[in-house]
């Protein structure tokens, strides 16, 4: 691609010779979509949020050629399936006995100790194992199944701690229950049970019709068993909003047909460290007398805020495109705008022509972040205005928050000069 | 463009302009993990001095050590990573960088990439790279990922939720990339493309039986505990990530068989190894 950088040298020149290559003139905002994320106006007080940890203290600017990947749509929501649950226990509980529900044959089960390098040493040789009364040997020797350490699983990348035994339960019948003793641990060490049932129809399903949500949000959530084209709603469902640093938690309601959750992001976001937000999701129903249970969750990102778009935008009369985005602070930190450049082609069809990227720290009050396509690339594109700027986010790198965002975003029209594209300078 | 169109491009541009190209040069990013050694540990000198025999100076590349077990935007991965490839292409006056990494390390790297603006070192970077070479990249996340975060905080303390795993493998749970590729990341469908190439090589399954010369390079043990943890995932996969995942971001190349030895398939493991030409596949795409 140096080819293309070499002539690039050449363009800001053409530019020049060429007056305002793009011919841009004033912008204007679209009016607001319906999936739009906006921050209507700013709290009054500074609102509660993380402090910013943002490194960079110089503004920054770039811009590259735009392309979409349009094979398939940008999903609009997280979504996870899930075959499989957890219970914790200690070492008293599974000397006693556990007594897991199976929705299928040939589940996973994973015995873990609940932190890494406990030194426990968990004995597989004292695991014993029943499926509905029937016992599982567990040595080879004896035509049982293969019980592996955490050494194995960490070999292929699977972070279980040291302290962990897993193995397969034989793939035959229709159990109803496993089982589970194993002595030897100490009495109150905690342990954590994972059991996976790939094989199982019954899957759990938790969705969010979006990624991003303010501080006070209304927050709603799909959740149901699945099985087949069936959907059931679950006998029992628990399901919270966890804060990154997993130290606060917030109750999610269970909507009265059963197949969703419904609650509130937190009004005051704490210092809960960097990360996601989560919500778990914990699904319990029956078929006959067979117990199904499901363990979910999704990753939300919820945001303080800090800062808000105003309606103050002014194109720049620049070689290339400059557009000034007015931004109202109310949280210092360094803030980022992007945007989708499309330019208008010579048969009056929109193309895509840059994508487009500036951050700035900015402290409390009216600031501005200024959107930079330089003139070299849009006069390799050879599109000229109208420019539509769309997908236009507002980010706080510094709390790794999505403030804003505007998908139809804003139009640079043409200056009243008249139309001039851009490659007409070069063919003269 | 498709990769060849842009290879050739490549070469015209080499045939006209090379008298004014400075350096060529070969970056290796490693995947999760904390390295102080990453050319022994990580990749081994037979891989990493295969490979950079593809330079015209073959001195020029660079082995990453970062503390990638980090969330991908620290200090201490992609601030790291900034740091070690800026000192590299301006000390030894590299404009013409390939980036080869592996898993994990391909977000970290698509971290620089999708976010320029994040630090003033990221524009010199990308503007210096041709393109990255992104062998198994964890794109997507993994199950195995969600596998190993989950407790029942209804049960026990909450505390269980960041249990003993890194910041990397929460990270690379799948909903959580699915926010990531949603706001911060590009280059996954529906997204737009990212500043320069990043192109895929997929590893399709793994080998683990012992009759198998498959399942011997870089180590039969590391294939045991297969029997477990490919039940997390789908039919295509190298073992840890699923062909999806490893495909989610940028471009296909190659999966592992197109291209390598006798047809044969990379693990994850095998694919940060000078296994089944692998390395050779690599060099001469400098």
């Amino acid at each position: 691609m140096k080819k293309f950088t070499t002539i690039s040298a050449l363009l800001p020149a053409l530019a020049l010779a060429a007056g305002t290559a793009s011919a841009a003139g004033p912008a204007e905002w679209a009016p607001p979509g319906g999936d739009d994320l906006r921050i209507e106006s700013l709290p009054a007080t500074v609102p509660a949020a993380p402090p910013s940890r943002h490194v960079e203290s110089q503004p920054v600017s770039y811009a590259w050629p735009l392309t979409i990947d349009r094979s398939a749509p940008a999903p609009a929501g997280p979504a996870m399936e899930s075959r499989e649950y957890w219970v914790d226990t200690t070492g008293r509980g599974l000397e006693q006995g556990l007594k897991l529900p199976l929705s299928s044959a040939g589940a996973i089960v994973r015995i873990s100790a609940l932190h890494a390098d406990t030194g426990l040493l968990l004995d597989a040789e004292r695991l014993q194992l029943s499926v509905d009364g029937q016992t599982i040997p567990t040595t080879r020797e004896a035509g049982g199944i293969e019980v592996l350490g955490g050494a194995d699983l960490q070999a292929q990348g699977m972070q279980v701690p040291t302290d962990t035994l897993a193995f397969r339960l034989p793939q035959r019948g229709q159990p109803d229950a496993l089982r589970l003793q194993m002595a030897g641990a100490p009495a109150g060490q905690a342990l954590v049970v994972h059991v996976f049932e790939p094989e199982s129809q019954w899957v759990g399903r938790l969705a969010a019709n979006h990624h991003n949500y303010l501080a006070g949000n209304d927050i709603a959530l799909d959740v149901g068993l699945v099985k087949g084209d069936e959907r059931f709603a679950p006998d029992s469902i628990q399901a919270v909003l966890v804060s990154p640093d997993a130290a606060h938690s917030w109750p999610l309601e269970v909507t009265d047909e059963g197949f969703g959750l419904k609650g509130m992001a937190p009004q005051d976001l704490p210092d809960a460290g960097e990360g996601l937000y989560e919500v778990h999701a914990y699904l319990q129903g029956r078929q006959g007398d067979n117990m199904i249970r499901r363990d979910l969750k999704v990753a939300l990102n919820i945001a303080a805020p800090t800062a808000r778009l105003t309606d103050r935008i002014a194109s720049n009369g620049s070689a290339g495109l400059a557009i000034d985005l007015g931004v109202e602070v109310a949280a210092a930190g360094r803030y980022q705008v992007s945007g989708q450049v499309w330019g208008t082609a010579g048969d009056g069809t929109l193309r895509p022509l840059a994508m487009a990227q500036t951050a700035a720290v900015l402290e409390p009050g009216e600031g501005q972040l200024r959107l930079d396509v330089p003139a070299d690339l849009v006069l390799e594109s050879g599109l000229s205005a109208p420019f539509k700027v769309r997908e236009v986010r507002l980010l706080d790198q510094g709390r790794m928050a999505v403030l804003e965002t505007r998908n139809r975003g804003f139009t640079v029209n043409r200056d009243s000069g008249g139309p001039r594209r851009p490659f007409d300078t070069i063919e003269q | 463009m498709t990769r060849m169109m842009r290879i050739v491009v490549a070469l015209l541009a080499l045939l006209t302009f090379g008298s004014v190209w400075s350096a060529t040069g070969v970056a290796f990013v490693h995947g999760t993990g904390n390295q102080s050694d990453a050319y022994n540990d990580y990749w081994t000198g037979d891989m990493v001095n295969s490979v950079r025999q593809g330079l015209p100076n073959s001195s020029n590349y660079v082995v990453i050590n970062c503390q990638f077990e980090e969330y991908m935007w620290t200090s201490g991965a992609a601030g790291c990573l900034a740091g070690q490839l800026h000192n590299f292409i301006t000390s030894r006056g590299i404009d013409d960088l390939v980036v080869i990494t592996h898993s994990n390390g391909g977000n970290v790297m698509r971290w620089i990439l999708s976010n320029p603006t994040w630090d003033s070192r990221y524009p010199a970077i990308i503007d210096s790279i041709r393109w990255v070479n992104a062998v198994a990249p964890s794109s997507l996340g993994t199950p195995l990922a969600d596998a190993v975060m989950q407790g029942n905080v209804f049960e026990a303390s909450l505390g269980w939720l960041l249990g003993y795993q890194s910041d990397a493998v929460r990270m690379q749970q799948q909903s959580w990339m699915q926010s990531y590729n949603a706001n911060w990341l590009l280059g996954t469908a529906g997204r737009p493309s990212l500043p320069v190439g990043f192109w895929n090589v997929v590893g399709t399954d793994v080998k683990s039986g012992i009759f198998s010369g498959n399942a011997y390079c870089g180590g039969y043990q590391y294939q045991v505990g297969l029997e477990i943890t490919q039940n997390w995932l789908d039919d295509c996969s190298d073992g840890f990530l699923e062909c999806s995942s490893q495909n989610g971001a940028g471009s296909l190349w190659f999966y592992d068989h197109w291209r390598t030895n006798s047809d044969r398939v990379l693990s994850h493991h095998q694919s940060r190894r000078d296994c089944f030409g692998l390395d050779t596949i690599l060099r001469n795409d400098l």
